[in-house]
């Protein structure tokens, strides 16, 4: 072997691209293709004919013109908007806390910080969703706790709307806020804290010019991951959102459990995917701006 | 009226206490170290000043007045710190200019003396680089122009020049000293190396568990140690007990324990009839195999040698007296006889050379 010390051989890799290629390329491929099919009669896929002919009466494209019709064109902006909200909600529960557990806890307790922070993937997702329709319903925890104390006097109709589908979904996202932020704020020197402080900045200007610009690559972890899945969620509009509150997730869902069209379930989901890389090509270009300006 | 007053500070760590009662007056325009071994309380100091520790009792005084309840912002002291503590997300020019940007400092005065800064420290050229990219010596100078920039009162140094190699070190402190020189500003400068100390210093503080061993200039610090401890921390000491016979403006003579009698200084009260110390550093004496002419001294046995190039060190086992050092840089008029270790000879002395050092007060 002419490998040398510190060098690593390419091979190594090799294990992640099978995975990528036969867990990510290729399904994504088959989705593209089947995508530009039709349904059949009974659900599946109907029989094409002529290649020739369905190629170029454009009926391959159908799927994605009925993808952008304005009542689904709404669905995705919905799904968008409550994604950003949710990241941006993330960040300002995740932020304090991270900053608490790296910074402010006695060092030998910051692993217990950090183990309650991830305890609750130790229960289903499903239970632990379905622990917060118990709280807001109308009978609920939180509306007993709030007439109880004489805050309202009738109970407020919290589940099955878009609050509770926000809440459950910060929730939910809520660790993968935390850790990433906790890992940047938590290599912070102090010292750089205390120079800023030496050369005449307040609390407030030492956040924004030396904190707050050496954790963004945390903060832009923490965005990726949970604004990617917050934009796919069905499982918690479906419990908390009722019908009221149908997402891009929960439109693919449907398309294949109860609208038996699969092919349209592909092409919306194919839909979904270019939109998350193009906002998250979006948010790298404002990161990569905003770090320039600082 | 002092530049700096510390009056009587006392600093707790929990059960520990870091700084036990400092007093100390810095004079504006000063070069004054906190010198001491690690854990003796002087980056405690340095650190009230600063403004990031509150000392739990006694006062900090700036210009006359009472700084304890500024926070570090608003002080107008600056501090280089020990790893640099530069900004990594800015380059040299900003991590230069944090300062003055806090300050609201238009922008054209800023360039300019940022700038002005920068070439002070031989970094003109680099303004635009990231800390990233700088050695560890132009770290440093990022560092010291970030902070002079300011042109502080007061400014705080903690073991800068620690991380720097050993030639690096020696070049930055004729740097440093010719800076202080040139701007003018107050240095306070805490460090553990005492020949670094020496070389720069006006004024020494030596520092041992939280309190001051001494205070006085450099020269004295070494000549005229006031403890023991001084006495062993600026380097190699031999401390020889005696018995004072007769005191007289400065001087005294003094019966050697199983030595001879001497003439030696007194700078601190000296009572006659007590057992004392008394100093005298291994460059101070000489080598031979007879006695030389208007000398005093001992016979000895050579036990160890080790040449270290310009000089070379000697132990010697003298009747009746503990181990001495000895350190012989031959040259004009030197007492320095090359002695092979077993050998017998004499080690001598001028007459008046060594220096009563006044046992520890009790604490």
């Amino acid at each position: 072997m002419s490998q040398k010390a510190g060098q690593s051989p390419p091979w190594l890799a090799s294990p992640a691209l099978l995975v990528l290629f036969f867990g990510m390329l290729l399904p994504l491929a088959m989705v593209l293709l089947d995508s530009f099919r039709q349904r059949g009669v009974y659900g599946g896929f109907a029989e094409i004919e002529d290649l020739g002919l369905y190629l170029s009466s454009g009926a391959w494209l159908a799927n994605y013109e009925r993808a952008l019709e304005p009542i689904y064109l709404k669905i995705f902006w919905r799904s968008s908007w409550m994604a950003v909200v949710t990241t941006l909600g993330c960040l300002v529960v995740a932020y304090p806390l991270a900053w608490w557990i790296a910074r402010g806890m006695p060092e030998r307790w910051r692993s217990v910080g950090l183990l309650l922070v991830v305890v609750p993937f130790w229960t289903s997702f499903v239970v632990r969703t379905f622990a917060w329709v118990w709280i807001l319903r109308t009978e609920g925890l939180l509306n007993q706790v709030l007439v109880g104390i004489g805050l309202i006097d009738e109970p407020l109709a919290l589940l099955y709307t878009e609050w509770a589908v926000l809440i459950g979904l910060i929730y939910g996202e809520l660790p993968f806020m935390i850790l990433p932020i906790y890992a940047s704020l938590e290599k912070l020197d102090t010292s750089l804290l205390e120079a800023a402080a030496d050369l005449g900045a307040s609390a407030w200007t030492t956040f924004w010019k030396v904190v707050w610009p050496l954790s963004l690559p945390g903060v832009v972890a923490g965005a990726v991951l949970v604004f990617v899945p917050s934009m796919g969620q069905f499982l918690i509009s479906d419990m908390l959102g009722g019908a009221k509150s149908v997402l891009v997730g929960n439109l693919i869902q449907n398309q294949f459990f109860g609208g038996k069209n699969a092919p349209f379930g592909f092409a919306v989901a194919f839909v979904l995917t270019l939109l998350v890389l193009g906002i998250l090509a979006l948010q790298a270009r404002l990161v990569k701006g905003s770090q320039e300006l600082l | 009226m002092p530049l700096l007053r510390i009056d009587k500070v006392v600093k707790r760590f929990g059960g520990a206490v870091a700084v036990a009662g400092v007093s100390l007056d810095v004079e504006a325009g000063e070069f004054f170290s906190m010198l001491g071994p690690s854990g003796c309380g002087k980056t405690t100091l340095l650190r009230m000043i600063a403004g990031f520790e509150n000392p739990d009792e006694g006062r900090i005084e700036l210009d006359g007045t009472d700084i304890r309840a500024l926070p570090p912002h608003r002080r107008p002291i600056n501090t280089v710190f020990q790893q640099y503590a530069l900004f990594p997300h800015l380059n040299v020019f900003e991590n230069v200019a944090f300062g003055l940007r806090r300050a609201q400092v238009g922008e054209a005065e800023l360039r300019r003396r940022v700038t002005e800064s920068l070439d002070q420290v031989q970094l003109g050229t680099f303004a635009e680089r990231m800390p990233a990219m700088l050695s560890g010596g132009q770290k440093q100078r990022v560092a010291l122009a970030r902070a002079l920039v300011l042109r502080p009162r007061l400014l705080l140094l903690d073991e800068p020049l620690g991380a720097l190699d050993h030639q690096l070190r020696l070049q930055m402190q004729v740097e440093l000293k010719n800076l202080q020189r040139a701007s003018g500003i107050t240095f306070l400068f805490v460090t553990h190396d005492q020949p670094e100390a020496l070389t720069m210093s006006d004024r020494i503080a030596v520092f041992s568990r939280g309190h001051i061993e001494q205070a006085a200039p450099a020269r004295a610090v070494y000549d005229e140690p006031a403890t023991p401890f001084v006495a062993r921390f600026l380097g190699a000491s031999n401390l020889l007990s005696a018995e004072v016979l007769r005191v007289a403006d400065g001087t005294a003579q003094v019966q050697l324990t199983a030595g001879p009698k001497v003439l030696v200084k007194a700078p601190y009260p000296t009572v006659v009839g007590s057992t004392v110390s008394v100093m005298l550093r291994p460059e101070w004496l000489g080598l031979s195999r007879g006695l030389p002419e208007g000398r005093v001294g001992a016979p000895a046995v050579v036990r160890d040698r080790l040449y270290q190039g310009a000089s070379t060190r000697y132990t010697l086992a003298t009747l009746g007296m503990e181990d001495l050092e000895v350190v012989l840089t031959p040259g004009f008029g030197a007492v320095a006889e090359d002695l092979m270790p077993g050998t017998s000879g004499v080690v001598s002395w001028p007459d008046g050379t060594g220096v009563i050092v006044p046992a520890s007060p009790e604490r």
